[in-house]
């Protein structure tokens, strides 16, 4: 076993020892050099690194609309609305389809109360939020009052402003552009239940008179970094 | 074949698992070795064994990340511990290693249990700070392993790379060369990044181990051990081309040289955009030099470094009988890295595949050809360590046979535990309640 220490043979008298103590000088400027850069020169950097950009985004929306009408007797009606890719191309998307069902009581006989209207529009056909706890998919009136339906077409579109954390603002406009969520028809199912005052040989109301409202919400989204 | 950057990991694990599995049944075989290559060998084979899993795990937990997100509740935060445990068993190995090969630093037995006990206490101590949740802290010293793989291999390599001793002149070269080879193993891929610490890019001072999880003096710790590593690697480098002038070229010379240059070369394309080794692919230039260069270290140059050292300092039993064994494991050694080589190039360079099946069989012949010419040269070449070199180097230790069969029992042991240990992670959710994942998750929701 040695009597000499580690120490004494690697740092000992011998050709070795000044390029060791060379290496050791090295080792200890380059880490002081970093120490400084770390701790000074780039400190704001270093510490604002994890910082996540935020973005405001906004919604220039711009509507698309189309109307219908029909005499709905005691039959079920189904009316189409289609969009297709030229509606689409000039937006970054579809955010919304809202469909308002009107009519009034238009027998003409006395004491003839409003009839039941039913609309619904069945998930199916062009890519929408159909699941959204935001969409209305069915209405019913019996007061002459608008049915007003609603498909929230793009996930989760609301078209209000949001403050978003992360990413870069292409992410952002990326995700929020689709040329496919609501490209097709949407159809809507109408039916009316006709009642009349008294029965017959009375006048009998037979029907209804509905006008549907369709109206396409698209939008362009506007990212801008906070 | 696959192009993606999963692949060449994923060869580049089996690889390095081969090669500890192949280690450990030669050396176990090898009535040659003094007490440290005997250790030396032993823990190689583990710290390989260990690297590989722990590669196949990260590789697994990449992929799972880039197509589900870090999502709660995930299998990937078994991956990710697997990974970061069998990490530990990598770096405090080669800890290890570094005490007492190619030179043993320990020179009683009181040196041992101290040196030995403190990194015990330090595997425990990392272990214990995940279980308890506490992420990657200070406590842990990130960094620890490569600050004294850089001061013990890079004394180790000056000392005897420059020693005068004629009587001495092949084991002190063979010593600084294993000492470079075993540094380059560790820390090759900081080499890159020379330039950027030097002036200042973003590469180097904005890099982070894990995410974002990680604090500034953490941070600062971390790339402190990379600014060592620099310094040594530098030093080394220009030791290296001194020798180079005066005709004592090494391997270890041109590598050395090359993975300086190339860090240079690499400084221009790093500054304009930042790239992670993990999404090597063909993305843009800076991913791309990232694939070719570090994931190249991590992925190809540290099995076959390793391979090198093992084959070439004597570390196999490479007896007439059991050199067909061996033989036979090089070639398929070389089957794999020549397949792992044309991957990478698949996942940079798209190519058909009747073109990239050609290219692999005339990769395996070429390197099959190399092999049987190199394998002998290899065998042959010097393997001294101790010639002419004054025996107080050497110190004895009476270390039993059993010994190293107990301590691969443990290692065994240690590597499944340290698995159970993940496992308990992935269903406690630890990793993601560390992470912290709810930063940054309101836009990528959305994809």
């Amino acid at each position: 076993m040695s009597e000499r220490s580690l120490f004494e043979d690697f740092l000992g008298e011998g050709a070795s020892r000044r390029p060791l103590l060379s290496l050791y000088a090295l080792v200890f400027l380059l880490m002081s050099y970093h120490m400084l850069v770390f701790t000074t020169i780039k400190v704001d950097d270093i510490t604002t690194k994890n910082d996540l950009a935020q973005f405001d985004l906004t919604f220039q929306e711009t509507t698309l609309s189309d109307s219908d009408e029909a005499y709905v007797q005691d039959q079920r009606v189904t009316m189409d609305f289609e969009i297709d890719a030229a509606d689409l191309v000039a937006h970054h998307g579809m955010g919304l389809l809202q469909v308002v069902v009107s009519y009034s009581e238009t027998s003409g006989i006395p004491f003839d109360g409003c009839d039941t209207v039913t609309a619904a529009i069945p998930p199916s056909g062009p890519a929408a939020d159909w699941g959204n706890t935001n969409s209305v998919l069915t209405g019913t009136s019996d007061d002459c009052s608008d049915i007003v339906l609603t498909v929230i077409v793009f996930p989760a579109y609301t078209g209000e402003a949001m403050r978003v954390a992360g990413g870069e603002a292409s992410d952002h406009e990326a995700a929020w552009s689709s040329q496919t969520q609501g490209l097709g028809t949407f159809t809507l199912d109408l039916d009316v239940s006709a009642s009349s005052p008294a029965p017959p040989p009375s006048p009998q109301d037979d029907g209804e008179a509905v006008s549907v409202t369709w109206t396409a919400t698209l939008y362009d989204v506007e990212v801008n970094e906070v | 074949m696959a192009t993606d950057p999963s692949s060449l990991r994923l060869i580049g694990a089996i690889l390095t698992i081969l090669i500890g599995c192949m280690t450990l049944f030669f050396t176990r075989r090898n009535d040659n070795l003094e007490w440290n290559e005997r250790l030396a060998a032993h823990l190689i084979s583990w710290i390989l064994i260990a690297k590989g899993i722990g590669n196949t795990a990260a590789d697994y937990t990449i992929r799972y990340v880039a197509e589900n997100g870090p999502v709660s509740q995930g299998v990937w935060q078994l991956g990710l511990g697997t990974s970061w445990m069998l990490d530990s068993i990598f770096g405090i190995g080669l800890m290890c290693l570094a005490l007492v090969f190619p030179l043993p630093l320990l020179r009683t037995e009181k040196h041992a249990k101290i040196a030995f006990g403190f990194l015990i206490g330090f595997l425990v101590l990392r272990v214990a700070a995940q279980l308890l949740g506490y992420g990657v802290t200070l406590i842990q010293l990130p960094g620890l392993p490569y600050v004294s793989s850089g001061l013990i291999w890079g004394s180790v390599y000056v000392k005897f790379r420059l020693m005068d001793e004629a009587r001495a002149e092949e084991s002190s070269r063979n010593i600084a060369n294993v000492a470079g080879m075993l540094l380059l193993f560790h820390a090759g891929h900081v080499w890159f990044m020379w330039p950027g610490m030097l002036l200042q890019a973003e590469y180097f001072y904005l890099i982070e181990m894990y995410g974002t999880i990680t604090s500034m003096s953490v941070d600062l710790l971390w790339q402190s051990a990379y600014t060592l590593l620099i310094a040594v690697g530098l030093f080394m480098c220009g030791v290296e081309v001194y020798q180079w002038t005066k005709g004592r070229a090494e391997v270890l010379t041109y590598i050395l040289v090359g993975y300086f240059s190339i860090g240079l070369v690499g400084y221009p394309i790093l500054t304009n955009e930042v790239a992670f080794w993990q999404e090597a692919g063909n993305q843009n230039l800076a991913t791309i030099w990232t694939g070719l260069t570090t994931s190249m270290h991590f992925n190809m140059m540290r099995p076959v470094v390793m391979m090198y050292v093992i084959l070439r300092y004597g570390l196999f039993d490479t007896s007439e009988e059991m050199k067909p064994k061996a033989k036979l494991m090089v070639i398929i050694l070389i089957v794999i890295a020549t397949s792992a080589l044309l991957e990478l190039v698949q996942a940079l360079v798209p190519m058909n595949e009747m073109f990239s099946a050609a290219a692999l069989g005339v990769l395996v012949a070429f390197g099959i050809g190399w092999e049987e010419r190199s394998f002998e040269r290899l065998l042959n070449a010097s393997k001294q360590m101790r010639k002419g070199l004054d025996a107080r180097w050497f110190p004895e230790f009476p270390l039993e046979r059993k010994f190293f069969f107990r301590f691969d029992r443990f290692m065994a042991i240690v590597i499944l535990f340290f698995i159970l240990i993940a496992f308990v992670q992935w269903q406690t959710n630890a990793w993601y309640d560390m992470l912290l994942l709810d930063r940054g998750s309101s836009w990528r929701a959305r994809g």
